[in-house]
């Protein structure tokens, strides 16, 4: 089995394989990455496929997760690199039984045809509603930038989010979520 | 296949230094990682994250506004001196970096140190002058800006040397300046031109002016002609027309070699247009 060879906050790969322990939706992980590995690809070969990959190149925001509180593309960072670090994914969010309230927005609004940009774009959400709780509309389109959508006009997006925003302003503050 | 076997976080510059030289290794430094891991060289065996050396910082004294190569775009966008300085344009810079993942995860650092020309940092800092500071070997060394792209320390940067802060003269704070990028959408990193001017007036009069060009030129340039036309003039329509005119006959081999006559227009009328108004503010 590959070992973690930890000196001097450095990882060294063993057999070929890095180890990454990392905080993975709250729960503390360990997984083997390959050198030059994605995170994407190392999230999505461990069975955690609602992180999509649409381009690979930093440019569709499909891959975005939260990463120690901020948006992170996920095909433009090496698995290693998330060592130590707390990651979010969609599946962290909420579940078909129990949506988080921002999921339930999407819904809600008619935001959401096809599916494959909303992973992203409800992470997208998540950090900036965690950070400012009542954007306005050009705050909410600056912070949505980088999440694009082939099938919708982008309009219901924005009202999601603005539902979102009611929507988590009236409920207690849950931690993690 | 990559021959990456070791990635480390040094938390001090020496340590970071270290890394990047250590004999019969060869290391490639990461800031946010958004060009880094795309463009890894397979012969890469070490990966050295700057995450921890605390390089994402902004400051002012009475010489410079100096802001850290570790600092992301979004930081650089909450900081109340960025807002104001040089007429804004620094702030303005870094909101129209084209995604909110790219703001929140790129840095200052890796947007000069491998400058595109469509990145918008190495044209903004060369119009204010900015020097740059680089640690190498034990060393810190303070350059102008655009010695960073020189044949000798580019290669250099990165793998063996690492940019840490750049600093922008005090003298800047107050310029009326314009920034201006011209691309098919504004969403867009790629764009045909960025022209940055940056002007110091007094009781009516132009008392100097820079006027750089980014991204219609493989790398950013000033226009030392160009800006000695306006130094202590009044700017009027013609004057401006002028100035622009010896720009686009001062342009270099373009970005784009196919679309030349329509970009030597554009960059003319930028510079006109961002000459006119940076007096009018
Ligand atoms: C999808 C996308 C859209 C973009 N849009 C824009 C845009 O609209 N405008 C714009 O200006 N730019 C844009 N960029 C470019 C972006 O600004 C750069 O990718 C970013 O600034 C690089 O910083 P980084 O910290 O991620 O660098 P990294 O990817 O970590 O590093 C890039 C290179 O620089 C070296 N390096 C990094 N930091 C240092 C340092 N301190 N000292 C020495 N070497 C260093 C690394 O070794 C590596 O070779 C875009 C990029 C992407 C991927
Ligand atoms: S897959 Fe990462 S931005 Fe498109
Ligand atoms: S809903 Fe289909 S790409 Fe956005």
């Amino acid at each position: 089995m590959p070992k973690t060879v930890k000196k001097s906050n450095a990882i060294t790969a063993s057999n070929g394989l890095f180890t990454v322990n990392f905080e993975l939706n709250g729960v503390k992980t360990e997984l083997l990455t390959k050198p030059g590995e994605t995170l994407l690809d190392l999230l999505r070969r461990s069975g955690l496929r609602g992180t999509k990959k649409g381009c690979d190149t930093g440019d569709c925001g499909s891959c975005t997760i939260i990463l120690d509180g901020k948006t992170a593309l996920s095909c433009l960072m090496l698995a290693v690199q998330a060592n130590g670090r707390k990651v979010t994914t969609i599946e962290g969010l909420g579940s078909p039984a129990e949506p988080h309230p921002i999921q339930t927005a999407f819904v809600q609004a008619g935001a959401v045809q096809c599916g494959f940009c909303i992973p992203g774009m409800i992470l997208a959400t998540k950090a900036l509603l965690d950070k400012n709780p009542s954007p306005t509309e050009p705050e909410i389109r600056h912070a949505l930038d980088g999440n694009l959508c082939r099938c919708t006009g982008y309009v219901k997006q924005v009202e999601a989010v603005q539902i979102a925003a009611q929507a988590l302003k009236k409920q207690p503050k849950k931690k993690g979520k | 296949m990559h021959k990456l076997d070791r990635y480390c976080l040094p938390s001090t510059l020496k340590e970071a230094v270290a890394e990047l030289n250590a004999p019969g290794r060869k290391a490639v430094l990461f800031g946010g990682g958004t060009l880094a891991v795309k463009t890894l060289p397979p012969s890469a065996d070490t990966a050295v994250d700057s995450r921890l050396l605390k390089l994402n910082y902004v400051k002012t004294d009475s010489k410079y506004l100096t802001i850290g190569a570790g600092t992301t775009f979004t930081e650089l966008l909450e900081k109340p001196a960025v807002k104001t300085w040089a007429s804004g344009i620094l702030h303005q810079a870094a909101f129209a970096i084209s995604s909110r993942m790219v703001r929140d995860m790129g840095t200052l650092g890796g947007n000069l140190v491998r400058p595109y020309p469509y990145n918008h940092f190495p044209c903004l800092l060369l119009a204010l002058d900015a020097q740059a500071v680089v640690a190498f070997k034990g060393k810190t060394q303070t350059v102008p800006l655009a010695e960073l792209w020189s044949p000798k320390l580019m290669p250099l940067l990165g793998t063996k040397a690492i940019l840490t802060e750049v600093k922008i003269p005090a003298s800047s704070k107050n310029l009326s300046a314009i920034f201006e990028k011209f691309s098919k959408t504004e969403s867009m990193w790629e764009s045909y031109a960025i022209v940055t001017v940056a002007m110091e007036k007094k009781a009516g009069v132009c008392r100097s002016a820079a006027i750089a060009l980014g991204s219609a030129v493989p790398t950013a340039m000033r226009f030392p002609k160009a800006e000695a036309l306006l130094a202590g003039k009044t700017i009027d329509e013609t004057l401006a027309e002028q100035a622009a005119a010896q720009a686009a006959a001062a342009l270099p081999k373009l970005t784009q070699p196919e679309k030349a006559d329509y970009v030597r227009g554009l960059v003319q009328v930028l510079v006109r247009r961002a000459i006119l108004q940076a007096f009018a503010k």
